[in-house]
């Protein structure tokens, strides 16, 4: 592994040990004695938004998908990279058909289930990987793209690393020559498919080729799909960066760099004023810094020589423009916070020397292991960036921060402060970690619930009993089971079928909400399936005249409503509609678990919470009886909260109730209502009681006598209703049945 | 674009009505509504919002709702079933915003193709954006889009408040793939919209390490918005005065169509023989977002991507007021 921060020549190295570049200026080696494949990683970044759960929420269709997709990328790159690098060999005249044949082989092996015919040449196969990463590339658009690329070329490619062990085990018996691979910009992988590359670093693989990896500092993960690449047992870390003792080594190779770049520029020592060690010693061991300094200070105009003042002008406009750079705020890195720490290291006295060595002088000598998670993260950024530098060879990890590390000089010229590399600064990991507070982590992305086979429906239809509606139950129940689709409804006759729906719903993939006439069964139907996480699926009879008005249902608007007649075209019209919107994941808002300006609805229980719904029509009677609901309240220490309207927070009186019955331990819902039970305390009802399944929970269903509707919500338990006349009685049931606990509990 | 002021926006085309016409609520409430409230005596054949995850101060998510319940109370008189679609979804999620739109219209009996589509685009996240206008250029091709804008009366931006807490991680995003060759250089260039978050653009054109970059300075009436802007993206814009590879484009912030030609003579004047990959770095006007990418989607034989840089969380105080609507018709 070459480990070397910005700029260092990692790219440069590799490139020049590439096969082509080998074979057109052999000199460099006394003997063609390898044919190495450079593979540019960077082409992986084409696939980073799948490993993002920003911008696709993982599911496990969605975990399974982006694997496959991303190591058929990483496959077809490398087959196409080896079948460019032949044709390329070919075109400099250089006899390949060893390597040809191996790779024909190989991937006629390989892609025996995707290719539409057998592969006869490179240039084929490069024309048939080109294609289809642009295609894989092309499919990070949609779920039913992804999938459709997974099902058509995905699914059927194997991994990186065996596809090039097929290669070289093919290869070895057709050449002499040893067979590599150069991976280039490692940092660009997402971590997610690092995995799949450092696969080739594995010990087992020295016999049949070798592998070169460049990566930036602390930007290796030694992972792989099962277990881990260890460094010096599976392969060897080399740091290319430039050390004060290699400074006449670095010096020379900046002047031949300058010198081809600008051949009639006279040699860099007679250009720039004073020689070139002032900008050798502020490039910060970079070819990268150097040669923009040189830009910047004219080197490549037509002036004579580059004075002094342009050098100095051009690294302090150089560390300016780095200083911004090392301000942003990057992946989990705040911004300003990285140059806040490496402000830390450098004290306030411009004039003077300060050190550039910095040493973490906590008590114990594992001072940098002190460093918090978020610390860390800002410290190898910094490495990584270029911003801090290893002091020495033995320094070097891939996961602990040194304790002695040197500060780039481009980091002083914008303080106009001269660094000194004979001067040691101290810091302390107790420091770092107090500057590194604000660092922001995302919050992990829950998975969502999509059953792989819609198998089972509940269905909360109002059939009732009359010769129509046995037909309709009939025709759902036909045309869904030949779909392959079993249905449940809540047919258990009788008062207080509560529990079996409960269980029937809870066994059932997802509900289908009949809302041609919202009736309270089905509203708290929908309460107790949005209790239990199902979805529901609003659906509506198009023969039954205008659908109901939704607008206080904002949460099944996400859902299309779907429509239906009593027809069996209509039916099984209806049941592949169902089962297209099941394909997606439900939202957090439409499970009610999230609302949508985004507040989480579902807080822990609270023991000594309660709350108490009513009907806002009802706030005449109530607001008498609040009064000494709120005293009992105060004298048994409990809090009271008191739902009847959506809240001031701009929550909807859904989403309020669905909060507040999350929170309470006792609740009171109080469903009278003038034609039949209230429809906000049906759903707060099922919902309730759907959560009393995992939460201790006391429910009480009220109604006021000349009000109230036993038979309209008949599956609700007696034993758990009460009725009131006056306030005198209204307060009893709540001290008495709902504190208290007395009578039928 | 033309000032808006219902019906249609272009005297030329016929009063038909959308088929489907697609908004999206946010904590500006005020610019969130203000075209659709203008659309309300149109009768759609599918009305779609689109609410956005996002962490929103108290003060925010409390605007938000206010947008949701008056833009479902809207389109619910819109909508031809007198009840529109709601799309809850992630900032960034595109992918399941374009294969709800196809499932709901497909529900609805409206095939896109023949559809006359109007888009409002105030409140989208660029993101979102982006990749709504490309697979409408691309995949669905309706026979008509509209995309509405609704300027705000004030920005609250300036260089102590922003819309964005700056900490971002950085994501390309393909838009267009295209076979490449692996070996040979491909040739790099970034069209950057520049608005008021010069640091979040900065980050994510220094993440393209483009060779060629076309910054698109918004020109609008208010001296100080540009004065802002100028601020914000001092860094780019002193790069465009020594760097002959930067060119800076002034161009009207409702000027979609200039943008379009902009963008695609810098792209076809800069291309040689090398592939192209132009990056577009999203962070200007909305408007400009969608005249840069015409214009890099009309140049076929270009690989394009956006480069974004997301945020951790957004200000409820970004912008306030309504300034005007208005509505050009882009396909």
């Amino acid at each position: 592994m070459l480990y070397g921060g910005v700029g260092t020549g990692k790219t440069m190295l590799m490139k020049r040990l590439s096969w082509p570049a080998m074979l057109s200026r052999p000199a460099f080696l006394e003997r063609r004695e390898f044919a190495a494949f450079y593979v540019d990683m960077r082409c992986l970044a084409d696939i980073a938004p799948l490993f993002d759960t920003s911008v696709f929420p993982p599911d496990a269709v969605m975990h399974q998908n982006r694997q496959l997709i991303a190591a058929s990328f990483g496959t077809l790159h490398l087959l196409q990279v080896i079948a460019e690098t032949i044709t390329e060999a070919k075109r400099l005249g250089v006899d390949t058909d060893g390597f040809e044949s191996a790779l024909i082989e190989c991937t006629n092996r390989v892609l025996i289930n995707v290719a539409t015919s057998v592969f006869t040449d490179a240039l084929q196969i490069s024309g048939f990987a080109r294609e289809s990463k642009a295609m894989l590339a092309t499919a990070i658009s949609a779920p039913a793209k992804m999938k459709q690329a997974v099902q058509d070329l995905a699914g059927s490619i194997a991994m990186p690393e065996p596809v090039f062990r097929t290669f070289a085990n093919a290869a070895r018996s057709r050449s002499s020559l040893r067979v590599g691979v150069l991976l280039d910009q490692y940092e660009w992988i997402p971590w997610e498919c690092r995995p799949l590359f450092n696969a080739f670093l594995r010990r087992q693989n020295s016999d049949l080729f070798f592998a070169l990896v460049a990566c930036r500092p602390f930007e290796f993960s030694a992972s792989l799909s099962t277990g881990k690449v260890r460094a010096t047992e599976d392969f060897e870390i080399c740091l290319v960066e430039y050390f004060n003792s290699d400074r006449p080594r670095y010096e020379a190779l900046l002047s031949e760099i300058i010198s081809r770049l600008h051949p009639s520029g006279g040699g860099p020592r007679k250009r720039l004023q004073g020689g070139l060690q002032y900008l050798s010693q502020y490039s910060g061991r970079s070819v990268r810094h150097f040669l923009r300094a040189c830009k910047r200070a004219g080197y490549f105009g037509d002036a004579v020589q580059v004075s002094t003042a342009a050098q100095v002008e051009a690294v302090s406009t150089l560390s300016r423009f780095l200083r911004e750079l090392w301000s942003e705020g990057i992946d989990k890195v705040a911004e300003r916070q990285l140059w806040r720490v490496l402000r830390s290291f450098v004290p306030n006295a411009p004039g003077q020397a300060a050190p550039q060595i910095i040493e973490l002088a906590d008590e114990n000598s594992t001072a940098a292991e002190r460093l918090s998670e978020e610390a860390s993260m800002i410290m190898r950024a910094a490495f990584s960036d270029g911003a801090l530098l290893f002091e020495r060879d033995s320094d070097v990890s891939l996961t602990t921060i040194p304790k002695r590390f040197v500060v780039s000089p481009l980091v002083y010229p914008c303080l106009k402060i001269v660094p000194s590399t004979k001067k040691v600064g101290y810091s302390t990991s107790a420091a770092i970690n107090k500057l590194a507070r604000d660092v922001h982590f995302p919050a992990p992305t829950k998975l969502e619930d999509v059953p792989a086979v819609l198998s089972t429906v509940f269905l909360s239809v109002f059939f009732g009993n009359t010769p129509e509606s046995r037909e309709a139950r009939r025709l759902f129940r036909e045309v869904f089971r030949t779909a392959g689709i079993g249905t449940l409804e809540g047919n258990a006759a009788g008062f207080g079928l509560s529990p079996q729906l409960i269980e029937q719903i809870s066994e059932c993939d997802l509900t289908l909400a009949d809302l041609t006439a919202l009736r309270p069964n089905i509203i708290m139907e929908i309460g107790i399936s949005v209790g239990l996480g199902k979805r529901v699926i609003p659906i509506y009879n198009s023969d039954a005249g205008r659908a109901t008005d939704l607008r206080e249902y904002k949460f099944l608007m996400e859902t299309a409503r779907l429509p239906y007649n009593l027809s069996e075209q209509s039916i099984e019209a209806l049941c592949n509609n169902v089962r297209e919107q099941a394909k997606l994941p439900p939202s957090g808002a439409q499970l009610l678990k999230v609302s949508l300006n985004g507040v989480k609805l579902r807080p822990q229980q609270a023991r000594d919470c309660v709350a108490v719904y009513y009907p806002s029509p009802r706030a005449h009677l109530w607001t008498r009886a609040l009064e000494r609901i709120r005293a009992i309240c105060q004298s048994k220490h409990l809090k009271l909260i008191v739902i009847s309207t959506s809240n001031e927070k701009g929550l909807s009186l859904f989403e309020h109730l669905v909060w507040t019955v999350s929170r309470s331990r006792s609740i009171l819902i109080d469903t009278s209502g003038s034609q039949e039970p209230d429809s906000y305390g049906c759903f707060a009802l099922g919902f309730s009681l759907a959560l009393a399944l995992a939460f201790r929970k006391n429910i009480i269903r009220t109604e006021e006598a000349n009000l109230e509707h036993p038979n309209g919500l008949s599956m609700w338990d007696p034993g758990r209703r009460e009725r009131w006349k006056d306030v005198d009685e209204l307060v009893g049931i709540f001290e008495g049945r709902l504190l208290g606990g007395s009578k039928s509990e | 674009m033309k000032p808006y002021l219902g019906g249609t926006v272009d005297d030329v085309e016929s009063n038909q009505a959308a088929d489907v016409y697609i908004a999206t609520a946010s904590f500006e409430n005020e610019r969130s509504v203000a075209a659709t409230r203008l659309c309300r005596s149109q009768n759609v054949g599918l009305a779609i919002l689109i609410v956005f995850r996002g962490t929103l101060s108290d003060e925010g998510k409390k605007l938000k709702q206010l947008a949701i319940n008056e833009l479902v109370e809207e389109m619910t008189m819109m909508d031809s079933q007198r009840s529109p679609i709601i799309i809850f979804t992630g900032r960034y999620d595109y992918g399941r915003v374009m294969e709800e739109l196809q499932q709901h219209s497909r529900a609805r009996g409206i095939s896109w193709k023949d559809a006359n589509v109007v888009i409002d685009i105030s409140c989208f996240t660029a993101v979102q954006l982006v990749f709504l206008v490309r697979s409408c250029l691309e995949e669905w091709r309706p026979k008509q889009l509209t995309v509405l804008y609704t300027r705000p009366k004030f920005y609250e931006s300036s260089n102590k408040r922003r819309l964005t807490r700056p900490s971002y991680s950085l994501l390309p995003m393909p838009i267009r793939s295209l076979p490449r060759a692996a070996l040979r250089e491909t040739h790099h260039q970034a069209v950057v919209t520049l608005g008021h978050e010069g640091m979040r653009s900065l980050c994510a054109w220094r993440a393209v390490d483009p060779i060629e970059t076309c910054l698109i300075f918004p020109v609008s009436s208010s001296p100080r918005l540009m004065q802002i802007c100028e601020t914000q993206n001092r860094i780019l814009l002193d790069l465009a005065k020594s760097d002959s590879d930067v060119v800076n484009e002034y161009l009207p912030t409702l000027d979609i169509q200039a943008c379009r030609h902009a963008i695609r003579k810098f792209i076809t004047d800069r291309k040689g023989a090398n592939e192209l990959r132009v990056t577009l770095v999203p962070f200007g006007p909305k408007p400009l977002i969608v005249g840069a990418l015409l214009g890099i989607m009309d140049c076929s034989d270009v690989e394009a991507e956006i480069m974004y840089a997301t945020p951790r969380s957004y200000s409820a105080h970004y912008s306030s007021g309504v300034d005007g609507v208005f509505g050009e018709v882009v396909v």
